[in-house]
């Protein structure tokens, strides 16, 4: 099996990093349509992620196949302050994703691990993901690595 | 000429490159339950000639629902056989996918119904589908329309 590596992402990683995220959207759009994506998908993307490299209360980290060089996937957490709570910090999981080629090799896990060394060096002790609802693989997935029920989000439209 | 409303019908010539982008969509939706479901790189020209060849192939049945006039979704079921069985032709949905913007209104629904009916004018009394089994939306789709598991597929990477 091919060694996969996990490090901060850069510039030169803006442009797979937002087809990624353009995927991981295109998905939720599949799983219920209250998340159709924008025509401009693409570009928004881009700005996304750009956005999200040089914000220092995100984490944006990739993991790459050593041998080919190439971007398997990435991790994007955001840090976000709990002001009326306790541990005061968290790390909440916007966007996970691994290429399909990539799946079953616990890249995904180890991207966390690696997000959670991140959290913790910052003296965040705290990590949440947050994924549509009838995202069941993601559901799975999370539940694997023992995370569990925190808020809910409900809507209606108008 | 002008169609109002839905209508179901078997695909023709100038519905390829609409279900062909659909079909695209499907195997990327696919790709995202299982490794072994990874779409090839050039899979946008492969999937015109597949539509193309669908159409023309007698053991294969191609649907389109068209929303006035534009294709909204598609269904594409192949005849398959085993001599051994009493039932030695049956009908196997192979894709099937509506646009997302355009779910919950029962055009799925219209599609399977419509399989069903081609199926048994040509003699054919089984209806069967196959999707990725981590698909569990796709599962409760059938399911709800009398559809039961018949065949279980397992992989194993040699």
């Amino acid at each position: 099996m091919a060694s996969i590596i996990v490090r901060k992402a850069g510039e030169e990683d803006v442009k797979v990093l937002a087809e990624y995220v353009a995927r991981l959207k295109s998905l939720n759009e599949e799983l219920d349509p209250h998340y159709k994506v924008v025509d401009d998908l693409e570009s928004v993307s881009l700005e996304y992620v750009s956005n999200a490299i040089s914000n220092p209360d995100s984490i944006v980290l990739v993991a790459v196949d050593e041998d080919s060089g190439s971007v398997i996937g990435f991790i994007k957490v955001d840090v976000k302050n709990r002001i009326f709570y306790e541990p005061k910090y968290k790390g909440v999981i916007t966007d996970l994703y691994v290429h399909p080629s990539y799946r079953r090799k616990r890249v995904g896990g180890l991207l966390i691990e690696k997000a959670v060394e991140e959290l913790g060096s910052r003296g965040v002790n705290m990590i949440t993901a947050v994924y549509p609802v009838n995202n069941l693989i993601a559901r799975e997935f999370y539940g694997k690595l023992g995370f569990t029920d925190l808020d809910i989000e409900q809507y209606r439209t108008f | 000429m002008y169609e109002p409303g839905l209508t179901v019908k078997k695909a023709s010539e100038k519905h390829v490159e609409d279900i062909a982008d659909m079909m695209i969509r499907f195997y990327r939706f696919n790709e995202e339950f299982d490794p072994a479901y990874a779409v090839r790189e050039d899979v946008r020209s492969i999937a015109v000639d597949y539509v193309e060849e669908s159409i023309k192939r007698d053991d294969v049945l191609l649907l389109v629902a068209c929303w006035n006039g534009k294709p909204v979704g598609f269904l594409r079921a192949e005849i398959r056989g085993n001599r051994m069985l009493r039932n030695s032709r049956y009908g196997t949905i192979v894709e099937l996918y509506v646009k997302p913007r355009f779910r919950r209104q029962g055009i799925a629904s219209m599609l399977i119904r419509e399989a069903g009916n081609a199926m048994s004018s040509m003699g054919i009394s089984i209806l069967s589908s196959q999707f990725p089994a981590m698909n569990v939306i796709a599962k409760q789709f059938y399911e709800k329309h009398g559809f039961r598991p018949w065949t279980h597929i397992y992989i194993h990477e040699v």
